[in-house]
């Protein structure tokens, strides 16, 4: 693997879509100074600037290996000298790291602006900085950034929407097999058993289920855009 | 440089392209891949080029296994397709963007080659330039990166007639003893003055393999205007001319290569072809 090559990937990135992105950081930040502004409290709440958070990164990682339209695109990718784990890599530090931090930037930069705003207009206004993305809900964002990731180089169309429909699927299927499972052992079980199950579900640390969950899921879905990428053909 | 063993080769709907194909290439020739519509010549680059995967057999481009697009092989390769991608960047951005992974890539050569085609503006927004002149920098930029191995599917398609002349002229200039240029086309009389080496494709199998040199030294092209010879007569075509023929050279006349006989000739003598000239296929 070569580090060289990882960077002249990022760098091709940054020449060609380096100005759309400059006008997307702009544009949102108009957008949240603006919503910021016309609030009451001056400041957009926390779960709406996760919720932008969640859903722009998602549509980004979704379209990052975007390679099939127009015809000719994946020719053009796939023999950029540069190996598939090195095309992973700079597509998941574009998705990770640069999009999430210039979207938090942004997100973060728009309700201050808004804030200040808000405050010309009403002098007794205290603007408060604060930072509404938690350690879990970057960790959940990154987790549904590596399955989109992999839409996005699995589906050759409309990888967003095909994406976001599987793991719904994929949901609703968790949540069916869930329900019949603890329906059964309920009716199955007697009052004794069931409060020792109780006892067992409450003394395990569900954190350290989630982390690890979430850790093994990020690397999976990482490591199976690269075996995609590996076995794409144009 | 690159070989192709025992491939076999069909697209999900099941119709076999290539079925045990074999096929050797070396460096310092400039092959013209001839074959009728369909009969796989843009498949068998893109698998050269490791952009699709045989059923079965061994794909080896520059010592590398080219289903793997390993960085070593992909940095002496370039695909030159058709009908070039570009991204909305100008002439200069392009080269930011893509010089730096080729190591031999010369800036001077690819300003030459520019200036040649007539493309002044190096800060020109790719995708405002014309289909024709597009692919005049896709050329240019293909040939300036001194790849040693470099597949050109139909590069003259789109090109005016000046520029099929100075195509030749840069192909001249660019090519030379370590670089394996591999041309697919059916614009026979563009390229007939490049081609120092003929693959022709048919029905999943290589007919023939040759050097130009080998095939004149083995068939005769003649314009007479009677068909009487005592060599055997493998293809025959009368035009206002006289009649072009193509013969067995058995009195080892020199004659200049007509690629457009050959296929012709070829085609018709499938067997005896593969006599004179051993083709595996």
């Amino acid at each position: 693997m070569s580090t060289k090559n990882i960077f002249n990937l990022l760098r091709r990135y940054f020449i060609e879509s380096g100005r759309k992105d400059i006008t997307t950081f702009a544009l949102i930040v108009l957008i949240i100074t603006i919503v910021s502004f016309l609030s009451v409290s001056g400041n957009i709440s926390d779960s709406m600037m996760v919720f932008l958070l969640f859903l722009m990164g998602l549509l980004y990682a979704s379209r990052i290996f975007n390679i099939f339209q127009p015809a000719g695109r994946a020719i053009h990718y796939l023999t950029i000298p540069a190996s598939n784990i090195e095309k992973t890599i700079a597509n998941g530090f574009l998705v990770y790291i640069y999009y999430n931090i210039l979207l938090i930037v942004a997100l973060l930069l728009g309700n201050f602006l808004g804030g200040m705003a808000h405050k010309l207009l009403n002098p007794e206004y205290h603007y408060i900085f604060y930072m509404p993305f938690s350690l879990d809900n970057l960790i959940l964002i990154l987790v549904f950034e590596s399955i989109f990731l992999f839409g996005s180089i699995y589906f050759k169309q409309r990888a967003a929407i095909k994406t976001a429909l599987v793991i719904i699927a994929f949901f609703l299927f968790f949540i069916i097999l869930d329900t019949s499972l603890v329906g059964r052992y309920f009716i199955h079980s007697n009052p004794e058993s069931i409060k020792e199950a109780e006892h067992i579900f409450n003394s395990i640390n569900v954190d350290l289920i989630e982390y690890t969950i979430s850790i093994f899921s990020f690397v999976f879905f990482n490591f199976m855009t690269w075996l995609r990428l590996r076995e794409t053909e144009a | 440089m690159i070989s192709l063993q025992n491939i076999n080769f069909s697209y999900q709907k099941g119709r076999t392209i290539f079925d045990d194909l074999n096929l050797s290439l070396k460096g310092g020739h400039i092959y013209g891949l001839f074959g009728k519509n369909g009969a796989g010549k843009t498949t068998l680059l893109k698998i050269m080029a490791g952009l699709r995967f045989p059923k079965s057999g061994s794909s080896t481009t520059l010592g590398q296994r080219a289903v793997l697009r390993k960085a070593e092989m992909l940095k002496d390769l370039y695909f030159l397709q058709e009908e070039v991608y570009v991204p909305a960047i100008s002439i200069r951005n392009y080269v930011k963007c893509y010089a730096p992974f080729y190591e031999n890539f010369d800036n001077e050569q690819f300003e030459e080659y520019l200036h040649l085609f007539e493309i002044t503006s190096m800060d020109d927004k790719l995708t405002a330039l014309s289909h024709g002149q597009r692919k005049k920098v896709i050329i240019s930029f293909a040939l300036a990166t001194n790849t040693k191995v470099l597949f050109m599917d139909e590069p003259t398609n789109g090109l005016d007639i000046p520029s099929k002349n100075i195509f030749r002229k840069i192909m001249t200039m660019a090519a030379n003893e370590e670089r394996l240029i591999l041309i697919s086309t059916h614009q026979v009389r563009d390229l007939h003055s490049l081609i120092d080496a003929v693959v022709i494709l048919d029905n999943g199998h290589i007919l023939l393999n040759a050097s130009a040199d080998d095939i004149t030294d083995k068939l005769c092209f003649k314009i007479t205007d009677d068909t009487s010879t005592d060599e055997p007569i493998l293809y025959c075509e009368e035009n206002l001319r006289g009649n072009l023929l193509v013969t067995e050279n058995t009195h080892h006349i020199e004659t200049k290569l007509d690629i457009e006989l050959l296929f012709n000739a070829v085609m018709l003598n499938k067997e005896r072809i593969n006599e004179l000239f051993n083709a595996k296929n």
